[in-house]
């Protein structure tokens, strides 16, 4: 019995597509990783490659255990669906009245999907040494394969971590029939462990996070805190004491939920639910008899302006909208935000432990916790309303209505923007009880919604945008919503792989800043810019949202898109005209103005430069130089243009004992001139470096001295870059804008760029 | 007022060819559309009913193309499908309002007076403030019917409406079409032949996606005056019988004898008594040939 409901649910797996794509991602995920981390972008970005082993023991644990990490987004649809799909089928009104145990049930249930999962931890585990030994890795940093460094990255920091996850999401999906539920205490849980870990950072706690930490992390981190690179290459993960006990918990852990949900499950019982009203119960009969009755209705108008269908689509819009907010999720998710985000305000108010004033932007700044969760809201409602009307099977009722496609998807758009309206506001309701809480009473109302609604609302909303393009073309909505989730982590980390232009990454761009001196300053205009080229391509797809948009009961995709062409006539046409008008030329400037009027340098040209600087002109460093004992200069500021140009005239004196013949002379990226009072030829110009050689006529005796008068000032600005250091309400000027002198290090490092520090930057 | 289906064929994906070149005109009044499970009623059903497109064909309601203008048709439409479900959580009444704003009653009043005629109507209003999702069988299906007369509809597709309703239910069902049906167009599917007996005043037979036959029931039964003859067998001469006979069905009565009912032109036997024809003959009937035409 338990063997065949086992194989059952292992078939029907095969027999997915899902667990094809899922197995496709994993595989490209982990051979990216770990072939990036072996340096295989090295040509297109700044190399890796440091003296540590890619896949040392400890490198493995964290190369394995990135994309695991990543997996454990899918345990509800993977182990939480083998039991809620026998509910949302409703087979287990029949499949209960048949003769087989509940513990057979419950563990083939339960093992068949924790064999899924270890089948794509196997299809990593694939994936991992494949990506280090592709043609283009640096080998020098991978070690022949140690099949014993995976082994004990499975066993002791995946192994039990996924036994306890899925005990818990087997848990609650058993009990609450509903998968969506255990999406939310997957959430629940990856907060936890960051908190936990969030903890360990406090030495006094180390001990304990790494007893109770559930990821297993902070023990491992206990032990390896302070190795130095060699123990990182060459030693096996460390069987301390409490990495033992912390994995013996939480087996421990997992083995006692799998062990109550067998005691509390029973095949009677029903699904378990919240209800915060009175049940009282009395006996029901209906009428069985009953005439003929007349069938006289009042009059009623029927109205089909444009004036009503606005109010139609605002009127839908509340219902949805209402849908969402009444939901479990959705509560769950503001409850958990607001709470880290309260712990987070605590948490800033010191800097360098001097305690500071509860300013509104530093309460905007903290705000930023809320991000993640914003999105992940948006792509979570943005399949549950699409979809909403199919999976209750009332789709048939609803799109016979008489009412058009544009006021259904609009009205769902719409909630979907009032409820990122309302989670910005919880940024703002915290910031402000919490400036109440410390006695300070200048809230900034206006900067607040400035901040809120005016810059951070458009980033949301083109999300969402994108969102409700690939939750319309896709009918399997936690597909969708992990592809989103896949791109949003995604798009940043291709700057790791060289793509580093924001044009070509959805809804980059430049950020902005705020200084009660300066406000937003002038970056702001780049800012907006980037934000109407994206938003211009977001409303591309709101208009494909519209011509894809899933009425009735379509038999293919073949007929949807002859479905979708035959909306695309009266004004859709002119529209998708507009928005694609606006992205390209917008995107057509941004290309302008950041490659051709400004140069650009990738990191790579970046690093590359910094390379031959040092090879060209290191044999100079040691070449006496004069000194510069005075300096005159006349600086004039320009705050409405953002411009500033100097001049002045240092006296440079050769206190050496030597003949000074050459001046090397570093001027920065400004137009300027410069003229010395004694004779000389321009040997070197190098307009790359900045960097000029001047050979004197006659060379400088000791103690001589020589006048540079020079005159300085910046490119000219464009209407998104500021290329001078003059601000609204200040400078940045320093001496920095007048020449120096002698060659100045600038050199690389030893300690080349590693992965992870390519991976945070993607995130900073 | 009429409905003129042209030359309709959909094949699904899986090669099944559920509408085959069909055509049929419909006038005022109660039209019955009987066939088998399987025919075809509910694909024609939800195409008339703008869910689905034909891959060819086209149909007309009055001087509406509702392939092309599918908005128009639904302004005038009132659907209730197979089978159909709910949002969780909402009571009738605020189902009723959505689906009345749905359907463009954009005046608050006018909406709650309406659902409140139609609560009463269907007999809803002692449930109205209750969730949808918790209602009963029959319940549900004269909710449907109540969000189906939301717009006044002069086109009413209800398809299969009576399988599955109590007795109590199923009458009160089909009086309640009865008295709308008399000012619009009701295109009413089923298996069940005595709905359309006692309802319509027009039919059709569809099996495989075709027109079998299109015919008044009144007609019909007419047609089959003194060609249908009874008699009584005993179970092991069934197979016999059927042989020698054109069976149309065979009933077992309470001593374990079968009593089959046979369509000839002629008395076939002398131990055959002739009987009335019934819609159920004309609909066997029409079946068997179609059959035996495809064989």
């Amino acid at each position: 019995m338990f063997l065949n409901i086992f194989f059952n649910e292992i078939k029907y797996w095969f027999n997915r597509p899902a667990f094809y794509i899922y197995t496709i991602i994993f595989f490209l995920l982990s051979v990216f990783i770990s072939a990036a981390a072996a340096g295989i972008f090295d040509f297109i970005t700044l190399t890796t490659g440091s003296s540590k082993i890619v896949n040392s023991p400890f490198g493995i644990a964290g190369l394995f255990a990135a994309p695991a990490s990543l997996l454990i987004f899918f345990y509800p649809s993977i182990i939480g669906s083998t039991i809620s799909r026998d509910y949302e089928s409703e087979i287990h009104t029949i499949l209960y009245s048949y003769p087989f145990s509940k513990i057979n049930y419950l563990t083939a249930k339960f093992l068949s999907g924790f064999f899924i999962v270890n089948l794509i931890i196997l299809i990593i585990f694939l994936g991992t040494p494949l990506g280090l030994i592709l043609p283009g890795t640096n080998q020098e940093i991978v070690n022949p394969f140690d099949l014993k460094s995976y082994l004990d990255a499975y066993y002791i920091v995946i192994l039990p971590n996924l036994f306890l996850y899925s005990s818990i999401i087997f848990g609650v999906v058993t009990f609450t029939r509903n998968v969506y539920v255990g999406f939310v205490s997957v959430i629940l849980i990856v907060i936890i462990e960051g908190l936990l870990q969030g903890l360990s950072s406090n030495p006094d706690n180390r001990f304990l996070a790494a007893l109770l930490d559930p990821s297993g992390n902070s023990a491992v981190a206990y032990y390896t805190r302070y190795w130095t690179v060699s123990e990182q290459n060459e030693l096996y993960l460390p069987l301390g004491k409490l990495l033992i006990y912390n994995r013996l918990i939480i087996t421990s852990l997992g083995a006692i939920i799998l062990f109550s949900i067998y005691k509390v499950f029973s095949f009677s019982q029903n699904a378990f639910t919240f209800s915060f009203s009175k049940k009282d119960s009395k006996r029901m009969i209906k009428n069985n008899f009953g005439g003929i009755t007349k069938v006289n209705l009042p009059k009623i108008t029927i109205n089909f302006s444009f004036k009503n269908d606005l109010k139609k689509l605002w009127d839908l819009s509340n219902i949805d909208f209402l849908f969402i907010v009444k939901s479990w999720p959705f509560i769950i998710i503001v409850i958990i935000s607001l709470l880290i985000n309260l712990v987070g305000l605590f948490e800033l108010g010191n800097v360098f432990g001097t305690p500071t004033y509860p300013r509104t932007w530093k309460m905007l700044q903290a705000g930023v916790t809320f991000t993640l969760f914003i999105n992940i809201c948006t792509f979570l409602y943005a399949g549950n309303l699409l979809h909403r009307s199919r999976l209750a099977n009332v789709n048939q009722l609803i799109d016979t209505t008489p009412t058009p496609n544009w006021i259904l998807l609009g009205s769902k758009f719409l909630a979907i923007i009032k409820m990122q309206l309302i989670l910005v506001s919880l940024v703002m309701i915290s910031g402000i009880l919490f400036q109440i809480y410390n006695g300070y009473y200048d809230f900034e109302i206006g900067h607040y919604l400035y901040e809120l609604i005016g810059l951070s609302m458009i980033s949301y909303v083109i999300w969402a945008l994108l969102a409700f393009l690939i939750q319309t073309l896709i009918t399997d909505r936690y597909v969708g919503l992990f592809i989103m989730i896949l791109l949003f982590i995604g798009i940043p980390l291709l700057g790791a792989a060289g793509l580093e232009q924001s044009i070509f990454k959805y809804n980059a761009g430049t950020g902005y800043a705020y200084s009660d001196m300066n406000g937003y300053g002038s970056s702001i205009n780049r800012f907006f810019l980037y934000k109407i080229y994206w938003l211009s391509l977001g409303l591309v797809f709101y208009v494909l949202s519209y011509l894809f948009y899933f009425r009735g009961l379509p038999s293919s995709f073949k007929e949807r898109i002859v479905l979708a062409k035959s909306r695309f006539k009266g004004k859709y046409p002119k529209f998708l005209g507009f928005f694609l008008l606006i992205f390209f030329s917008s995107g057509g400037y941004l290309y302008y103005e950041t490659n051709v009027l400004n140069k650009r340098t990738t990191a790579k040209e970046s690093e590359l430069q910094t390379v031959e600087w040092e090879k060209k002109y290191k044999k100079y460093e040691n070449y006496d130089q004069p000194r510069i004992v005075s300096v005159k200069v006349d600086v004039n500021i320009f705050p409405k243009t953002l411009d500033a140009d100097a001049s002045g005239t240092y006296v440079m004196v050769n206190k050496t004992s030597n003949l000074i013949d050459s001046l090397f002379l570093n001027h920065g990226n400004s137009i300027s001139t410069f003229e010395f009072n004694k004779e000389n030829d321009l040997v070197l110009e190098d307009t790359l470096y900045n960097f000029d050689i001047y050979k004197l006529k006659q060379a400088l005796n000791p103690g001589d001295s020589i006048n540079l008068f020079f005159t300085v000032k910046n490119k000219p600005n464009t209407t998104i870059r500021n290329n001078s250091s003059v601000v609204s309400n200040g400078t940045f000027f320093n001496n920095s804008a007048f020449p120096s002198f002698g060659y100045s290090g600038r050199e690389l490092t030893d300690d080349k760029t590693s992965f992870w520090i390519l991976w945070k930057r993607a995130y900073r | 007022m009429s409905l003129i289906i042209e030359n309709l064929t959909k094949t699904y994906s899986n090669k099944v060819k559920a509408l085959d070149n069909l055509s049929l005109e419909i006038g005022k009044g109660m039209f019955g559309l009987l066939g088998p499970n399987g025919a075809g009623k509910s694909t024609l059903m939800r195409t008339i009913a703008t869910l689905q497109s034909p891959d060819t064909g086209s149909i007309k309601f009055n001087d509406i193309n509702v392939i092309e203008d599918q908005i128009s048709l639904r302004k005038i439409l009132g659907y209730l499908p197979q089978s159909f479900g709910v949002y969780p959580n909402m009571s009738a009444d605020e189902l009723l309002n959505y689906f009345a704003k749905l359907k463009g009653i954009s005046d608050k009043k006018e909406r709650k007076a309406l659902i409140n005629k139609l609560l009463e109507i269907t007999n809803l209003s002692d449930v109205k403030k209750k969730n949808v999702s918790g209602y009963s069988g029959g319940m549900k299906q004269r909710f449907g019917i109540a969000q189906l007369l939301l717009n006044n509809p002069e086109l009413i597709i209800v398809d299969e409406p009576t399988a599955g309703l109590d007795p109590a239910e199923r009458q009160r069902f089909l009086n309640v079409l009865r008295e709308v049906g008399t000012n619009s167009t009701v295109i009413f599917s089923t298996h069940i032949v005595d709905d359309v007996k006692e309802l319509c005043n027009d039919m059709a037979i569809l099996n495989g996606g075709k027109i079998l036959k299109h015919v008044k029931p009144l007609d019909s039964t007419n047609e089959l005056k003194n060609k249908i003859w009874t008699k009584s067998v005993l179970r092991d001469d069934l197979e016999s019988a059927e042989n020698e006979f054109n069976i149309l069905s065979s009933n077992y009565n309470v001593d374990n004898s079968l009593t089959i009912r046979v369509f000839s032109d002629k008395k076939p036997g002398t131990d055959f008594k002739k009987a009335e024809p019934q819609l159920d003959d004309v609909y066997f009937i029409t079946l068997k040939e179609d059959q035996n035409n495809n064989s």
